[in-house]
């Protein structure tokens, strides 16, 4: 819709600059919705995670039905609807990872930071997740920190691993996007 | 038009041709071929979801998705071999590895496609042994709806009604894989106007109302067919009537009104009928309060009471919830029993207002707003006034048609709206006079302050373009401190356009209302009372033929104490006349009080005789849709108590009088007002007239705010609202919730309110309590307030002699600083 005066209102989820940037990702294609996906790892990014005000906020951008965002948001594992800790692990139980006995390292993650499968650490720095195939079966158990890959993972090394993020930053700069 | 190509091609060994375009699918069921499907319906283009559809084509390899795919000439097709077999029986096992199987307590039990083809072409057993999908059950989403996961097959068809047939994306996809699921966002109350299409449509039982969650079952509903009377639009709709109670409302297909869907308010607005509120016995007021009596007293009082008056002493208002023949009858009545003119059912138009110089209707029908290129909603709210045109131009929008919408409050289908002037409240007109000089090419004068030029000629640019234009002007022009000037300017914008202007006005059976006559100043049919005379006479005996007053001089003259008695039929005053304290005044002063009703209105509790009223779903006969389309309405139940037709109580009352008014039913009626009644005739449109539009008689005054009222009030519509009938439908009344009032942001900072806290809206007139919602679809400076909530009338805090309400808002509990 171009409104004869002026936009529609800000809701309360996003930030003017947040706003900008959707606006030039958005830009950037001949079908504006295409750039939904960059838009909501801003929205998430700004806000941590996907809020419904969030929401609200990229679906008044870009003038798609919030529950179309919300629906696209809830098809891909590295958007999040609830708060995250600092740092998002993600193990994955497919096939190849599986035969590869993931199923103990998933084991030790649990122990080890005391929370289960979609919960977040009290201090808020890791929530543990599961996820499918991530496309790194050559490394056999693996799991995602972050955008970082760790492969063939045995507890001993998932120990070791974890003390690097431990102390709150990534190790390597974090790159964004999937 | 050039023929359009067709191909041939074989099913089953029958040689069919069939356009070009056509799909197998569609090609079969018009030979009368049998394919079962899921996914497809013919109102929404094919997906190919759920593969229920296969067919074999000799010289493919792999059965084929027969609603997916066009027929092509020389095309053989099989839809019965023993492969194409196999195909469904997988295609079922498939679909039932996760289904539940609750037949048994679903709703959908008896008229449900999964059950039917499962016993039709599924293998009729599972290799499955594993543990199904299971989800908590069933899900509330919202007052109407119901969701129960693991009965949904995936089919997307309600996803696809809400982004190609509403527009409203109500229900969605979320996850993917193993754990996809149609649901709300957050699982929350669906937000749409029309969720109980998509109960319709839904292939099994994920999809329920809760109104009729274990109420009846197929077998044991009577369908009878009728009309829905609640907004004007005239839906075809079938009640389903079980012993004698309404079980629920379905659509009934009628290709030039609804096609084949309903709004939520004809969905679920039924319940009301059967509501234990409803008056059983005529009642009358002895020592201050009401007892009940007989039909034979309380006719006799009236009688007497009438007795010692005058006919012009004597007026009568109301009648949009008359059938065409109550109305007619009415008229009858009035104007030959009684010898009264002042009739009219026009009872919420404001004094002075345009509202009583148009008439109220279309021009334009229905079924052509699909073919509209450009359409003008000038102060018309759509969605909430006659929510099923919508569905109507949203076909159009997807035929690419503009919207062009003028109003006050942003429109809730705004992002299909190409051009939205949201203007200030008394702007409009300055808006539709600019937007009127561009369409005639001068260039447009002054915009008002905060409406984009560019804007405005881009917008007249698309109408002036437009071959098949349709102009809508709604109440909220009509009625705004400008509506003549709107009224002017869009009737100018119509003549350059060379298009009509509708006049989106009136509910219920207005429009049979005034096609039979209840209007001070024209007979039957529109026509004038000098022309109708002689034949009235004939039809009716002696009458008046005179001009009668209005609605709003009706009350003048109760006020001024120049009436006796005053009948109010199917209407409540109080809260319907634009400014109740006049109501109030006009009481005060009338010496006798008659209400014909359904239930103890507000007005009714004012009255001195009370006679009980059947509604629409009772009654026999035919009302009259905004489109000016008659059509029938049948009884589906009999009614409360003792309550009576209206007709057959005026015809009782006029026994009483001396006088024969007798008729064996509605038919003749009817056949007496074809007589009258130039083009009337079951399921024909009567014409809309528009005599000449009369000059602006109001003097322009500019407003300005008093001191302590700070904001302009906009009152308006809403479809969900709580008055007599929607406050006793459940989920109706569920559905609109609590009053409530919209503000802008910044308004709502200033007086510290905060989203759905309760707020006090005060006029120097008086106050009602709502709940804010705070929004900026409506600008700052100004609060948007529903009618309809009788728990918080809007007509409480307007002095119709004040052409703009001014308003102070005030928050009950301050929100807490954040
Ligand atoms: S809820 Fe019903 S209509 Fe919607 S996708 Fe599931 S089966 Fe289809
Ligand atoms: S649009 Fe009007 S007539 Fe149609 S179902 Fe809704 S309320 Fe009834
Ligand atoms: S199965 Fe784990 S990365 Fe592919
Ligand atoms: S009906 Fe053809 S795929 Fe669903």
């Amino acid at each position: 819709m171009n409104a004869g005066n002026g936009e529609r209102g800000t809701g309360n989820g996003l930030s003017s600059a947040a706003r900008a940037e959707i606006r030039r990702l958005m830009a950037q294609f001949p079908e504006p919705q295409s750039a939904l996906l960059d838009a909501l790892f801003v929205a998430q990014e700004e806000v941590g995670y996907l809020s419904p005000e969030a929401i609200r906020g990229v679906a008044e951008v870009m003038d798609l039905p919030e529950s179309e965002v919300t629906s696209v948001a809830s098809f891909y594992h590295l958007y999040h609807f609830k708060p995250v800790g600092a740092h998002v692990i993600q193990v994955c139980t497919n096939l190849s990872c599986a035969l590869n006995g993931c199923g103990r390292i998933l084991q030790h993650l649990k122990t080890r930071l005391k929370i289960d499968v979609g919960q977040t650490t009290p201090d808020r720095r890791f929530t543990l997740k599961t996820a499918e195939c991530l496309a790194a079966c050559e490394l056999a158990p693996m799991m995602l920190i972050g955008d970082d890959r760790h492969g063939q993972l045995t507890p001993e090394k998932v120990d070791a691993i974890l003390t690097r993020y431990a102390d709150g930053r990534s190790p390597k700069p974090e790159a964004r996007g999937p | 038009m050039s023929e359009q190509p067709t191909v041939t091609l074989t099913i089953d060994g029958k040689a069919l041709s069939a356009h070009k375009g056509t799909t197998v699918y569609q090609a079969a069921t018009r030979a009368g071929i049998e394919i079962p499907i899921f996914c497809y319906h013919d109102r929404m283009p094919p997906l190919g979801a759920c593969r229920m559809c296969l067919v074999k084509v000799e010289k493919q390899p792999k059965l084929q998705t027969s609603c997916t795919l066009e027929a092509a000439d020389g095309m053989v097709v099989y839809t019965d071999t023993p492969e194409v077999k196999a195909g469904q029986e997988a295609i079922l096992e498939f679909l039932l590895i996760n289904h539940p199987l609750d037949c048994p307590i679903c709703d959908k039990g008896g008229e449900c496609p999964l059950q039917d083809q499962t016993y039709k072409f599924g293998p009729g057993r599972s290799r499955f042994v594993e543990a199904k999908r299971d989800f908590a059950k069933p899900v509330s989403l919202g007052p109407a709806l119901v969701l129960d996961r693991e009965r949904c097959i995936l089919c997307w068809r309600c996803v696809r009604f809400g982004e190609i047939i509403a527009g409203d994306d109500a229900l969605k996809g979320f996850e993917r894989g193993f754990s996809s699921e149609i649901n709300t966002p957050f699982t929350l109350p669906v937000q749409s106007k029309f969720i109980g299409n998509t109960i319709a449509i839904c292939p099994v039982g994920a999809l329920t109302a809760k109104s009729y969650r274990f109420i009846s079952r197929p077998w044991d509903n009577r369908p009878v067919q009728s009309t829905c009377t609640l907004c004007g639009v005239g839906c075809a709709v079938e009640f389903d009537v079980r012993g004698e109670r309404i079980t629920r409302t379905r659509a009934r297909e009628h290709p030039a009104v609804n096609d084949i869907w309903l709004c939520d308010l004809g969905f679920f607005g039924h319940a009301f009928v059967d509501h234990t509120d409803r008056l059983r016995r005529p009642l009358m007021r002895r020592e201050g309060g009401f007892v009940e009596t007989t039909w034979d007293e309380a006719l006799s009082q009236i009688a007497s009471r009438l007795g010692r008056t005058s006919g012009p002493r004597v007026a009568m208002l109301g009648g949009a919830r008359l059938t065409n023949e109550d109305a007619y009858v009415a008229t009858r009545f009035f104007r030959a029993v009684v010898g009264t003119p002042h009739l009219d059912h026009r009872v919420d138009a404001r004094p002075q207002s345009p509202d009583l110089a148009v008439s109220w209707g279309m021009g334009t029908a229905i079924a052509d707003l699909a073919l509209a290129d450009c359409v003008v909603l000038i102060g018309c709210d759509i969605t909430e006034t006659y929510p099923v045109l919508w569905l109507r131009m949203k076909q159009a929008t997807e035929r690419g048609a503009t919207i062009i919408a003028v109003t006050p409050k942003a429109l809730e289908i705004q992002r299909f709206v190409r051009w939205q002037f949201l203007h200030r409240s008394g702007q409009g007109g300055a808006v539709m006079l600019a937007l009127a000089d561009a369409v005639r090419g001068t260039a447009p004068r002054e915009a008002p302050q905060g409406i984009d030029r560019t804007a405005l000629a881009a917008a007249a640019k698309a109408l002036g373009s437009a071959s098949r234009p349709v102009v809508m002007i709604g109440r909220t022009a009509l009625d705004a401190p400008d509506g003549w000037q709107m009224l002017a300017a869009s009737g100018e914008m119509c003549r350059k356009t060379g298009t009509e202007l509708n006049v989106m006005r009136g509910k219920g059976n207005a429009f049979g209302a005034t096609a039979a006559g209840l209007l001070p100043d024209v007979a039957p049919g529109g026509r004038a009372l000098a022309d109708a005379a002689s034949e009235l006479r004939q039809a009716w005996g002696s009458l008046t033929t005179e001009a009668g007053m209005t609605a709003p001089e009706i009350l003048d003259a109760a006020v001024a104490g120049g009436l006796d008695v005053l009948f109010v039929i199917g209407a409540d005053l109080a809260n319907d006349v634009p400014d109740r304290e006049r109501w109030r005044a006009a009481r005060a002063r009338l010496p006798f009080l008659v209400v014909q009703d359904a239930f103890l209105t507000e007005t009714a509790q004012m009255a001195d005789v009370v006679l009980p009223a059947l509604v629409a779903a009772e009654k026999d006969g035919t009302v009259t849709s905004i489109e000016g389309r008659v059509q029938r309405v049948r009884a589906a139940v009999s009614g409360p108590g003792d309550a009576r037709g209206d007709w057959a109580i005026l015809a009782a009352l006029a026994a009483r009088l001396g006088k024969t008014i007798a008729y064996s039913g509605w038919e003749e009626i009817f056949n007496e007002m074809r007589g009258l009644i130039p083009g009337l005739g079951i399921d024909e449109r009567l014409p809309v007239r528009h005599p000449p539009l009369g000059k602006p008689s109001e003097p322009e005054r500019p407003a300005s705010a008093a001191g302590g009222f700070p904001l302009i009030l906009i009152p308006g519509e809403a479809l969900f609202d709580r008055g007599v009938l929607t406050s006793r439908s459940p989920t109706i009344a569920d559905l609109a919730g609590e009053p409530w009032a919209m503000l802008h942001p910044d308004d709502a900072g200033t007086i510290d309110a905060a989203d759905g806290e309760p707020v006090v809206i005060t006029s120097a007139r008086g106050s009602v309590a709502v709940r804010a919602r705070i929004s900026p679809v409506v600008l700052p400076g100004h609060v948007f307030l529903p009618r309809g909530y009788d728990a918080a009338p809007v007509n409480t805090l307007i002095d119709v002699n004040e052409p703009v309400t001014f308003v102070q808002v005030r928050a009950l509990a301050p929100a807490a600083p954040s």
